[in-house]
């Protein structure tokens, strides 16, 4: 019977079954007072205090729990948040512990993390077979060949082939925050062949936090696809010089990286549609099979909150003419804290 | 590492606030520029009170104290530092520092002992008061000091500062800096909450930017800069920088004077001597927030000058003088009689314009069609307090429009309004400025004022200390405020 308590359709019934008993006994208790069997109308006060704690009970025990659970069936259906539809209801009747296992079954972690994965590494993969990023490569390695210096030519071959190795091989989720940066900062080396000085890259930290604040953990392919939307879409497009500037900060418990750029910046209704990708929860970016843009974004927001919660993911700010802000927020936990 | 103190993860609370990500670390002084006003309020609720949230996560000190699953509506302990001071005016300084505050269980109290202690929490501020003081003597800027002592000892997590720029002269503003930073090297945040950037800029490590109760920047340092926030702002931009708009202060103004104010004495006001000629705009600035509620206690013609003279067309103010004008600050909760409909707000000091109005159902019904585009279809309900103060400011001008007076008095016009809001108010002004009408505004701090001035009357001492013509206003270096190119 306890266990039956937790659902509130038998919250409701129990009450209902309190309350009719309640008001059987004050229809007989007037009857009585009428009859002048009962003296003192004492008994009416009393009637009307156990009708009040029935309505008191009610409320904090069938009411508040229904309107939480309604609230979260709202955000679940506005896209909200996934987890909170398991953990954190009251459930209205039993039937409603089966929807919700198979709802949990339907939304595996581990399925939706290994597709997400596997979109991340064909993200990063498309990179390698994408014709304009090949050619651009080959090019920029043809032109050193031709100009003699093999040195250049050898620096280039290696950072490519670094980017290629770390992207496709280890299957983990995490990496330390030191790994990523390096795969970035060879990504962008790689970049830099195609745009020259055109773009740089400034990387700040605190400087107490320099060497600490690398061995944090964050999911493999988070920052290289950040940055790479940000040459891509914000970069190249722009007359003059772009700068890239990645900051890391560290607080009690978290992990701050912002990704910002002063490239051209996006039209309101893409930077809408890519905060709402961010903003609800939703797999439907796994079966697009073209490159969008703020695809990349979308996944590693993903990935996050499905290794790390619903608290942590990106968020993005962007102005015409004034650029891009990427802020990845992850919880602060090293290797050995694992 | 940094401690992080507030933070604020995709908090929403339709339809104000829309993934609000927000983190303030300790010593920081961090800006909320509002462009709009839409959601700065719930905002700052957010910050001190544990409401109910529709989504999000709000942290204190790392500790989870609120979010959509459960609200427990305790409040947060953060001070909030706006025009009403929290300290009280009957009591002393000491009183109000050690007495009035969560665990003062000393039922003897030892005034030296407190005093002692007052001036030491003083000293590194440069503050010197009496012991004893009342806070009714203190300034504007000293009782803002205050507080931020007071918040330091009640160990608040963070102080808000909203708006301080509307009621802390100018030339305070200036001492304020350091002492901001005194605190905040001692530890204390402070969410520095204004409509305007430059003011932002002046006191803040780093600011955010919002605009319709989304966050749409986060500006760090080498972001502060008015080329980034002109792409925020071209708007505000374009309008005020009209060409159009800029011609009408390149005419000379009329040789009449409509309001002549000489040897002055009233109070705080010694010899003051103004001259308004008649179309002009001039913005009187009293950095030092003396004289400007004295001032315009004289022009609403409640009380005479101890001496001197102040006339307005050439006849003492009077208060039932319709050709007069007058706007306090804050107008939108001042000027709104919300017993009225919105109709009579609008035509109640238009009667003298229109003959028999109060009479005459048909005239009004034919006025209220053609306010009809501007207020809607619910002129004739009484103006309601959550109307949006956009409405209500507008509501206030176009009474003064109806009413068409050829002298205007201000004070402040453009205190704790926003982007849109200044623009309209800026058009507003045109209007009034077009038909002739002279104005005189009265300001503590610049804001936009200058964006419609011909002169600049800059007040010391309680007397005009030096006047600047409109060619001329890049000279004056105030903190806020923006200037006409």
């Amino acid at each position: 019977m306890v266990e039956k308590l937790q659902y509130i359709e038998t919250r409701i019934l129990l009450i209902a079954f309190f309350l009719g008993v309640h008001i059987s006994l004050m229809i007989v208790g007037m009857f009585l007072y009428m009859e002048e069997r009962i003296q003192s109308p004492l008994f009416l006060l009393w009637s009307l205090l156990g009708l009040i704690f029935l309505m008191a009970v009610s409320y904090w025990w069938i009411v508040l729990p229904y309107r939480r659970t309604k609230h979260i069936w709202q955000l679940f259906a506005t896209g909200y948040t996934f987890r909170s539809i398991i953990d954190e209801q009251t459930p209205l009747a039993k039937e409603l512990v089966a929807v919700n296992t198979t709802i949990q079954t339907v939304l595996n972690t581990d399925h939706l993390m290994n597709a997400s994965k596997r979109q991340a590494q064909f993200l990063a993969l498309q990179n390698q077979i994408n014709p304009h990023f090949l050619y651009n490569t080959l090019e920029g390695i043809r032109s050193e060949a031709l100009l003699g210096g093999l040195e250049s030519v050898a620096t280039m071959t290696e950072a490519l082939s670094t980017f290629f190795r770390y992207t496709i091989s280890n299957v983990e989720n995490l990496v330390t925050l030191g790994q990523e940066l390096e795969n970035t900062k060879n990504y962008f080396f790689i970049q830099q062949f195609r745009f020259g000085t055109r773009i740089k890259l400034t990387i700040l930290v605190d400087e107490e936090d320099t060497i600490d604040i690398l061995q944090y953990r964050i999911p493999k392919l988070a920052l290289q696809p950040i940055v790479e939307n940000s040459i891509i879409h914000g970069l190249e497009c722009k007359v003059g010089e772009g700068h890239l500037q990645i900051r890391l900060e560290r607080t009690q418990s978290r992990l701050i990286v912002t990704v910002s750029d002063d490239g051209v910046g996006m039209e309101l209704p893409m930077l809408e549609k890519i905060q709402k990708e961010l903003n609800t929860r939703s797999f439907d970016y796994v079966k697009h099979e073209d490159k969008e843009s703020g695809i990349a974004l979308v996944n590693v927001n993903n990935r996050i909150k499905l290794l790390f919660g619903e608290q942590y993911g990106l968020t993005v700010t962007s102005q015409k003419e004034v650029g891009t802000d990427v802020i990845i927020s992850l919880p602060a936990s090293k290797p050995e804290e694992a | 590492m940094k401690e992080e103190v507030f933070r604020l993860e995709q908090v929403s609370l339709p339809p104000y606030l829309h993934d609000i990500n927000i983190h303030l670390f300790k010593g920081e002084i961090v800006g909320l520029i509002g462009l709009n006003a839409l959601g700065i309020e719930q905002l700052l609720t957010i910050f001190q009170k544990n409401i109910s949230l529709h989504y999000g996560h709000v942290y204190c000190k790392d500790e989870l104290v609120n979010d959509y699953l459960s609200s427990n509506h305790k409040q947060n302990n953060i001070t909030v530092i706006e025009r009403k001071s929290m300290l009280i005016d009957t009591l002393s300084v000491e009183e109000n520092l050690f007495i009035l505050k969560k665990g003062c269980k000393q039922h003897l109290i030892r005034y030296s002992l407190l005093s002692n202690q007052m001036q030491q929490l003083l000293a590194p501020l440069h503050l010197k008061l009496a012991n004893k003081t009342l806070v009714a003597e203190l300034t504007s800027f000293e009782k803002l000091v205050i507080q931020f002592i007071k918040a330091q000892l009640s160990r608040s997590s963070m102080v808000i500062l909203k708006d301080i720029s509307t009621f802390v002269s100018e030339i305070d503003l200036a001492k304020l800096k350091p002492i901001l930073d005194y605190f905040s090297a001692n530890g204390m945040t402070f969410l520095y909450v204004c409509n305007h950037h430059q003011e932002a800029f002046h006191f803040s490590n780093r600011c955010y930017l919002m605009r319709e109760g989304k966050i749409i920047k986060h500006l760090y340092p080498d972001q502060m800069n008015d080329t980034i926030i002109s792409q925020y702002s071209y708007e505000f931009k374009e309008s005020i920088e009209e060409g159009s708009r800029q011609d009408q202060y390149s005419k000379p103004p009329l040789s009449s004077r409509d309001l002549v104010c000489s040897n002055l004495w009233y109070h705080d006001i010694k010899q003051l001597n103004i001259e308004l000629h008649a179309g002009e705009t001039v913005v009187l600035l009293d950095s030092e927030n003396m004289i400007l509620d004295q001032l315009f206690v004289l022009l609403s013609g409640v009380d005479v000058a101890d001496s001197g003279s102040l006339l307005i067309h050439g006849k003492r103010p009077s208060l039932a003088d319709r050709s007069i004008a007058l706007v306090p600050e804050k107008p939108d909760q001042s000027l709104i009689f919300p017993q009225l409909s919105v109709m009579d707000n609008l035509l109640f000091t238009s009667d003298h314009k229109v003959p028999h109005l109060w009479l005459n159902r048909k005239r009004r019904a034919a006025l209220g069609y053609e306010l009809q585009k501007r207020f809607g279809n619910r002129l004739t309900d009484k103006v309601p307090s959550d109307f949006p103060q956009s409405y209500r400011l507008r509501l206030v001008y176009q009474r003064i429009l109806l009413q068409k007076p050829t002298f205007l008095c201000a004070v402040q016009p453009f205190a704790s309004i926003d982007m849109y809001q200044r623009m309209e108010l800026i058009s507003t002004y045109d209007v009034l400025k077009q038909r002739g009408t002279t104005i005189l505004i009265l300001a503590v701090s610049l804001s936009d004022t200058l964006q419609i001035a011909d002169r600049l009357l800059l007040c010391k001492n309680g007397q005009i200390e030096r006047q600047l013509l409109r060619h001329e206003f890049s000279q004056y270096n105030g903190i806020v405020g923006s200037r006409p190119t």
